[in-house]
């Protein structure tokens, strides 16, 4: 009969490493395992500002956290979208938002109709048709509505913040519920002879650390290196590149949105928290930085960045999470989301003993599917830029894409559907309005789409326009929104 | 690139499939844009598939605008709650497989990690009692499915026993009032361009040559299209699903219909009973190389619930599907594109799933590869799916019942199978598929059903008080029943729905309702 873990220990000063001890905590803490925490001598990487997707509202709630508590710890900001910049030669600005677009017009597609509105130049860009771009873009923000009656049921959110403080917040979190934290420097990690797997871990204070379970939030991956584990590779794909990070000066919280701009020798990603505005530039490590992008800034720090994934995060009784299993540029996922989907995906299964080879497969079986889409929706970003013609993006355009990923832009391109496959982590509305809003008009429409009178496709589609114009407009502004929220 | 619409579509058989694809399309297709003619013989006999169906089927009648008492009234319909397997279970004891879930989670986790280990506690307390569905089906009640997802009235779902060949007059009145010409006649040469072997006409034993842009094969077992025209190679599943022949027989009815389908076990395959309003629908699959004909019918004969109503027919069929469903300007719906034995009832759902799929990707004149590979990919998926949950219930018979069953229990089964069953064995947990027919209520259903335990449960479950969850299980089965008394019995609610007393909601692609 198997049992719950007697300990569990996470090792790591990352902020996965905190999202880790206070989900196995909040979980099965609860029924008795004893969480602790190695915190190592790592130094606290600077993380600067953080996106983060809607999902993570189910940590807070498996956490207890009130999401106004969260807001103050982590001095978030609300994100309703992505803006993109200078992207494509098409579409030179788009919001890209998490919620909704459009609505089902005359029993035919929105897509559908928008796309064949836009061939006869009667329709406005699809952002037009979310309520959560043209809030962005107006710096407006208000909670959803749970009434689908209501244009406002059509939001999704998710928050930027300050990742450090973030950090530093569920860290006190996690030791005012009891978490045992050991602040000490790993001095030798001790094998099993039999099978390859962690006995214990000797620290320099001579303390040794002997769990049933190991979690490795460690920046480098430390403990599965020891197992001989080494992250996949993805450079075929996404070009490896240097990634500098900086503060901007503040001048307030914005718009709710990240703002992501092409540049000639790479990307910029400008993240504004409550009291900060941090930006990182993606750049080859061959190419200078353009002084325009670092001006006036300050706490440059630039490193170079490796995009891959561990083949198999969970390995004996060692299981990776965030940076350790994955690593991405920060398009549709950050570091905490990665760690979110990694714990939760444990918690939902339960960790027991004696270990289950089972889980342990099925565990890397769905994780790993999910890493390959996420993977797959970032190499779509980079895919669906063009008119750049640094060495970056060059080597972007030599890149390869897997079979499923030319597949799904094929389809767009041809017939302006999304072909879905199992395990995808993006949602449906996500995918499909960011090809929307980069890719080109598809070739062909439905014969349904088309068989419907152009003046009743136009004057719903007015409809639609009107009642997301008027949300947005009688919608309060982010700060003041965020202002009052904060002070609950 | 113009777009440069298809201009005409010729369906090719006139059974189910044929009349569901010729009403769909008929429905969303103007015939001024489209003429759609489907071909048809009154010499062959149709399959007739699918008398016991799934929730999906009121989706699809609701998108063609069906009036529901009229569909039921012209098809003999009654309402259906799940299947109940008799002889399939452990030391052949019945169960059944609702559409609905069981019990309700209890701090966000599975109800069936709190009924497994009040069971390996001495609780005695059967799965099937904490599902509405089944105390519903077992007491002969019905009523529709509420709307409110906080409501135990939303926990499940039902579909329709019908007249299958009754549902296909149905459906072609339905298309040739909205512009469908019907021709008659046997095809007795199919016409390819030479240059690219699309098919450009199917030319009947008459002469009268039909011209089309694109064809739909839904010319059953004989794929005339997609294997005999156009070649496409069929992959043979009968190693997993041996069952290769049947024997229908349609019977008197018998007091009041029943509100689910029965799936009997008999030695060398199964029997089917589908209570209509006017018959009972009859049926013995078997494995023709563990029992001749004869005896396959002496069983069935012995086995009916009343006289017959006419000659037993018999059928042979192969389990497995076409590498391809749409090669070129053919797509093959139904029999045509695969076939998976009628065990839970997917007929119906299969045809569906390629008629949406056509829908969505209706080709133009270039017949685009992106949108065959789509459509092949989105079908294959689930065909593998559906075959791998069909082969779970004879790959967990019992070997000693007869040497079918022993053979059934000892074949090797695919991979994908192979794993979920050994994840279920080892722990208990479930992974659900992303898109896919049969998620956990089904598999549960088959796997307790059939006496196949987890050696381990959910450890977070084990740490709780047995007797705090065991209070919580028998409130559970008590307002259950309680939910089950206040509703009408099946043949009530029928009669309700007949005389326009009583009417449903919107259906939804979900198996298990809304909750």
């Amino acid at each position: 009969m198997s049992h719950l873990p007697n300990n569990i220990v996470v090792m790591g000063n990352s902020i996965s490493a905190w999202i880790s001890s206070a989900a196995l905590l909040a979980s099965v803490g609860k029924y008795g395992v004893k969480v602790s925490h190695c915190v190592l001598d790592e130094p606290a990487t600077a993380l600067g500002n953080m996106s983060v997707r809607p999902e993570f509202m189910d940590f807070l709630r498996l956490i207890g956290m009130p999401e106004p508590e969260f807001m103050r710890s982590s001095q978030a900001t609300f994100k309703l979208a992505n803006y993109f910049r200078h992207w494509n030669s098409e579409t030179d600005e788009f919001y890209h938002a998490f919620g909704e677009f459009g609505t089902g017009m005359a029993n035919v597609q929105f897509s559908q109709a928008h796309a064949r509105l836009q061939q006869i130049g009667v329709s406005q860009a699809v952002d037009t048709y979310s309520l959560g771009a043209q809030m962005a873009k107006s710096a407006k923000f208000c909670h959803p509505k749970p009434d689908p009656t209501s244009v406002l049921s059509s939001l999704s959110y998710g928050w930027n913040i300050d990742a450090d403080a973030y950090r530093d917040s569920l860290k006190h979190f996690c030791i005012s519920r009891g978490l045992e934290v050991i602040e000490d420097a790993l001095e030798e990690l001790e094998l099993t002879t039999s099978e390859l797997s962690i006995k214990n871990v000797a620290l320099k204070s001579k303390q040794i650390l002997t769990a049933d379970l190991y979690i490795d939030c460690t920046e480098k991956g430390l403990l599965m290196q020891a197992l001989e584990q080494k992250p996949h590779s993805w450079q075929q794909q996404i070009p490896s590149c240097n990634v500098a990070t900086m503060e901007l000066p503040f001048t307030g919280p914005d718009a709710p949105l990240t703002t992501i701009s092409a540049k000639q020798d790479g990307w910029l990603i400008d993240i504004t928290t409550q009291q900060k505005r941090c930006r990182q530039y993606y750049f080859a490590g061959a190419t200078a930085i353009d002084p325009t992008i670092t001006q006036d800034s300050k706490n440059i720090v630039i490193r170079q960045q490796h995009y891959g994934c561990m083949l198999e995060p969970w390995v004996a009784n060692c299981i990776a999470i965030g940076n350790a299993a994955l690593t991405l540029p920060g398009f549709c996922v950050s570091e905490v989301d990665v760690s979110w989907l990694g714990i939760r995906q444990l918690i939902d299964q339960c960790p027991r003993f004696p270990l289950a080879k089972q889980l342990i497969r099925e565990y890397n079986r769905l994780v790993q599917q999910r890493y390959q889409r996420l993977k797959d929706v970032t190499c779509l970003h980079l895919h669906l830029a063009d008119g750049h013609q640094g060495l970056l993006w060059q080597q972007v355009g030599q890149s390869e894409l897997s079979a499923d990923l030319v597949h799904k832009i094929k389809l767009y391109q041809s017939r302006g559907k999304l072909a879905l496959f199992d395990e995808e982590v993006i949602s449906v509305n996500e995918q499909m309005s960011l090809l929307m809003g980069l890719a080109h008009t598809p070739k062909q429409l439905d014969l349904m789409v088309q068989q419907v009178p152009i003046g009743q496709l136009q004057n719903i589609q007015q409809k639609i326009e009107q009642a997301i114009q008027h949300a947005a407009q009688t919608a309060p502004h982010h700060a003041a929104y965020l202002k009052a929220f904060c002070s609950q | 690139m113009q777009q440069k619409s298809i201009r005409q579509i010729v369906i090719v058989g006139g059974g189910t499939a044929g009349w569901m694809t010729a009403a769909a399309l008929s429905n969303f297709i103007d015939p001024k844009h489209c003429q759609i003619t489907l071909v048809e013989s009154e010499q062959i006999g149709t399959v007739g598939v699918g008398e016991a169906t799934i929730p999906h089927i009121r989706v699809f009648n609701q998108m063609l605008g069906i009036d529901e008492k009229d569909f039921l009234t012209q098809t003999q319909a009654t309402f259906k709650l799940g299947i109940k397997f008799c002889g399939w279970g452990d030391q052949g004891q019945d169960y059944f497989h609702p559409f609905g879930a069981h019990g309700f989670e209890i701090d966000k986790l599975p109800f069936h990690q709190y009924w497994l280990h009040a069971r390996n506690q001495g609780d005695t307390s059967a799965l099937d009692d904490y599902s509405f569905s089944i105390t519903a089906a077992k007491n002969n009640k019905f009523c529709f499915p509420d709307e409110s997802s906080n409501s135990i009235y939303s926990s499940f779902s039902y579909a329709y026993h019908l007249d299958a060949n009754l549902y296909a007059q149905y459906l072609r009145t339905y298309s040739e009032q909205r512009g469908v010409k019907r021709v008659t006649g046997l095809i007795a040469e199919v016409a390819k361009n030479a240059t690219d072997g699309f098919v450009t006409s199917v030319i009947l034993n008459d002469g009268q040559q039909i011209k089309g842009d694109l064809f739909i094969d839904c010319s059953g077992f004989r794929s005339l299209l997609i294997n005999k025209a156009l070649n496409v190679s069929f992959e043979d599943w009968s190693h997993w699903l041996p069952c290769n022949s049947a024997i229908a027989v349609p019977c008197e009815t018998e007091g009041e219909p029943l509100a689910y389908t029965q799936s009997i076990a008999h030695d060398a395959g199964w029997q089917w009973q589908i209570p209509l309003q006017h018959r009972i629908g009859n049926g013995h699959v078997f494995c023709s190389e563990f029992m001749t004909k004869e005896q396959a019918q002496d069983i069935l004969l012995n086995n009916l619930p009343a006289a017959p109503m006419a000659e037993p027919k018999q059928l042979h069929f192969k389990t497995g599907m076409h590498e391809k469903s749409w090669s070129k300007n053919c797509v093959a719906i139904g029999l045509s594109s695969g076939f998976l034995e009628p065990l839970e009832s997917t007929s119906i759902y299969l045809i569906q799933l390629g008629i949406y799929k056509l829908m969505e990707l209706l080709p133009d004149m270039h017949f685009s590869s992106v949108d065959e590979d789509e459509f092949n990919r989105v079908v294959k998926d689930e065909y593998l799916k559906v075959r791998d949950f069909l082969i779970l219930h004879y790959k967990l018979s019992d070997p000693n019942k007869s040497p079918f069953w022993r053979y059934c229990h000892d074949m090797p089964i695919p991979d994908s199978l192979e794993q979920r069953m050994a994840l279920f064995k080892e722990t208990g947990y479930f992974s659900e598929y992303s898109a896919g027919l049969f998620l956990t209520p089904s598999w549960l259903s088959v796997f307790i059903g059939q006496g196949y335990f987890p050696d381990n449960i959910d450890p977070r479950v084990e740490t709780l008080n047995f007797d705090a969850v065991s209070k919580q299980l028998q409130n559970m089965r008590h307002y259950l029943q309680q939910s089950v008394d206040a509703i009408p019995t099946h043949k009530n609610a029928l009669n309700a729905l007949l005389k326009g007393q009583a009417h449903s909601h919107s259906a939804s692609l979900n198996l298990y309702g809304r909750r």
